[in-house]
């Protein structure tokens, strides 16, 4: 096939190119939820390195929490649509394809981070495998 | 995946937490674009250029319609598909426009090279949209992807983005210098529209998401200022459908920008506050339909118009031929009945007939001159009719019109002096002066016809004639203190039957073609011919100029 003959097929095997490209995304994000959901879980100041979070710009008010990430399929089957409310979603189980809880560094000096008890630290990115 | 920052939106877009300049920037654009595209390809669907359009307005409006849900949509599965298109759209968006303007510019389509090399740019972008090397992830605090984008896939866009940009703006270059300059304006105005267009709408969409992900600003806002970037193209597009026939939309056109003007103020509607506003707002709203209304009646008006002219012209054009087909036939059989008649007349002149008594020779020799007045005026009709219809051939060869001038002058010197005019000719004095040319008719419709007129149209007082060469022309003049030519005659002097208003007081047998078929003869060696005189009875000089061998 000449390449006046392909030129001439371009828009249709463009758009069947496009089409197949949409019809993947669909599959991969809303059927299969491929993806790593980043969010962020409660943590103890009293016991753990946590980032600090400012509900307001002058930071008045602020909250503790750790950053954890996900497999969305894996929160889906646990928590549903909603993280927020959810236990299963603050810590990795063995169940999980991919998880990782990360806790403050407190050797970064651009972190924020609040701990109130001095001594064992515990920052401990965790990544477990799918039994 | 629910993300928290808003309450769940109504018909996947519509929430309440969000500014009103961003339905504004998102809405009336989707309409302004998707209605001129769609105008555009209703009115002839088979033009490549119109459904290039088309397309360009789909991928617009596509694009707006993934930002649309992105930032309205609370579930992060209903993002990320969406987020999915916006590179993928941009790049498009992109490699269409350098399409469009390589059609516009050239009025043909692209070789298939071309085509394959738009193609083969596209296809990173196509296969990898779906996959992990586009997004990985998303954050369901701050409810967006940008710290999931691969560094590729955001830049690559762009480059295509930089590429276009580029290349439209080269082909505006080369195109203005080889094409005419009303072609010229609106390659100008549509180059300028898309590259506008295509700056806004890269540069504010690529700053506003690496400045968001790097965190200097809150969300992308700023990325809304740059939708306006297509409303200015789609203006543009407007102006070009109003000014000419590029898209064969017609009358269409010129409803498409009230309606898209009054929506783009309209809209304002659903944000202003303050009564004031409101107020003004509403003035102008109403402001715009009623111009936008005359504004619309006066370019139907004026396009009807346009449209019955040209049908008239053609349809003039059709007549004009054949009356010169008639004219030409006719003339041709006057002619062959005048030349029987100067048969007759010069046969009793020389006693073919007997010998005539004094009165009737005296009336065949007055017949005889009418009769070669009227020939040489058929002659003059149907050289005129010849040169019109290009159907005259010239016989060129070197000759010496200096020779040329000298012998015409010497043979209508004695007429001129009969009538108590000063005939002077100024020559060099040796030497040629050739030109390569016919002389024939250089001789006869040019030479001999000017110094005839100057005869003609001079009472008392000179007729001079000069000949000498400038430069690497010869100038051929011819001079007289006769009756002049007045601004008004001087209009439409060498046109075809463009006698003087009172010629014909002076000299009855005027057609009115003599200078034309001067002129005519004139350039067809190459040459011009310009008439000179200071008004009405203060003489007047004709002055040609031929290109020496």
């Amino acid at each position: 096939m000449d390449a006046e003959r392909v030129a001439q097929k371009l828009p249709l095997i463009l758009l069947i190119a496009l089409a197949l490209s949409a019809a993947a995304s669909f599959y991969r994000f809303i059927v299969l939820e491929d993806y790593i959901v980043r969010y962020e879980v409660p943590c103890d100041p009293a016991s753990q390195d946590c980032f600090v979070g400012c509900e307001d710009t002058a930071c008045a008010e602020y909250h503790f929490y750790a950053e954890a990430r996900k497999q969305a399929r894996d929160l889906s089957a646990a928590c549903g649509g909603d993280v927020s409310e959810c236990p299963a979603a603050e810590r990795c189980v063995p169940s999980d394809t991919y998880c990782t809880i990360t806790y403050c560094d407190t050797t970064d000096p651009d972190a924020q981070c609040e701990t109130v008890q001095s001594g064992a630290q515990t920052e401990e990115p965790e990544l477990l495998d799918t039994l | 995946m629910i993300c928290h920052l808003f309450p769940e939106p109504s018909f996947l877009v519509f929430s309440t937490e969000l500014s009103e300049l961003f339905y504004y920037a998102h809405l009336p654009t989707v309409f302004v674009a998707l209605a001129v595209g769609l105008f555009v390809f209703a009115s002839a669907p088979h033009q490549l250029l119109n459904r290039l359009l088309f397309v360009l307005s789909i991928l617009f409006a596509l694009w707006i319609g993934a930002n649309l849900v992105v930032w309205t949509n609370i579930h992060s599965q209903v993002i990320l598909f969406a987020w999915s298109f916006f590179w993928l759209l941009s790049g498009l968006i992109a490699l269409t426009a350098i399409y469009l303007v390589s059609v516009f510019v050239t009025q043909r389509d692209i070789g298939p090279a071309q085509k394959l090399l738009l193609a083969v740019l596209a296809l990173p972008l196509i296969i990898l949209a779906p996959t992990k090397a586009n997004l990985s992830g998303f954050d369901l605090v701050a409810c967006d992807a940008f710290g999931f984008e691969s560094e590729f896939f955001s830049f690559y866009p762009v480059l295509l983005g930089t590429l276009a940009v580029g290349w439209i703006f080269i082909l505006l270059i080369r195109s203005s210098r080889n094409t005419a300059p009303a072609r010229r304006f609106e390659i100008s105005l549509l180059g300028a529209g898309i590259e506008i267009f295509l700056i806004l709408f890269f540069a504010t969409d690529f700053i506003s998401s690496q400045l968001t992900s790097i965190g200097v600003f809150e969300d992308s806002e700023l990325e809304l200022y740059g939708l306006f970037g297509m409303t200015i193209f789609m203006v543009y597009i407007e102006i070009l459908l109003v000014r000419s026939t590029t898209f064969s939309i017609g009358l269409i056109a010129s409803q498409v920008l009230v309606p898209a003007l009054a929506v783009l103020i309209g809209a304002q509607l659903t944000f202003v506050q303050t009564p004031t506003s409101i107020a003004l707002t509403c003035i102008a709203l109403i402001f715009t339909l009623i111009l936008g209304t005359i504004l619309v009646r006066s370019i139907r008006k004026e396009v009807r118009l346009r449209q019955t002219v040209e049908a008239q012209e053609q349809e003039l054009e059709k007549i004009n031929a054949q009356q010169v087909n008639l004219l030409h036939f006719i003339s041709h059989e006057i002619k062959g009945n005048l030349n029987k008649a100067q048969g007759v007349f010069a046969g009793m002149l020389e006693g073919d007939y007997g010998q005539l008594s004094a009165e009737l020779s005296h009336i065949a020799k007055g017949s005889l001159d009418d009769v070669r007045g009227g020939i040489a005026m058929v002659m003059d009709i149907l050289d005129a009719s010849n040169l019109r219809k290009g159907s005259v051939s010239y016989d060129k060869k070197p000759f010496d019109i200096r020779h040329t001038v000298l012998a015409t002058t010497d043979a209508v010197r004695n007429v001129a002096m009969a009538r108590g005019l000063q005939v002077e000719v100024i020559t060099p004095p040796s030497g040629a002066l050739t030109i390569n040319g016919d002389e024939a008719k250089l001789e006869k419709h040019v030479i001999r016809n000017l110094v005839d007129n100057a005869i003609h149209y001079t009472q008392e007082g000179f007729v001079r004639v000069s000949i000498h060469a400038v430069n690497n022309t010869v100038r051929f003049a011819v001079e007289d203190s006769g009756v002049g030519i007045t601004p008004e005659d001087m209009a439409h002097l060498f046109t075809e039957g463009g006698k003087g208003k009172d010629s014909t007081k002076i000299n009855v047998n005027s057609t009115g073609y003599g200078l034309f078929i001067a002129r005519q003869v004139v350039e067809a060696h190459g040459g011009t011919i310009r008439a000179e005189s200071e008004g009405a009875g203060k003489g007047s000089r004709f002055v040609v100029e031929l290109p020496l061998a």
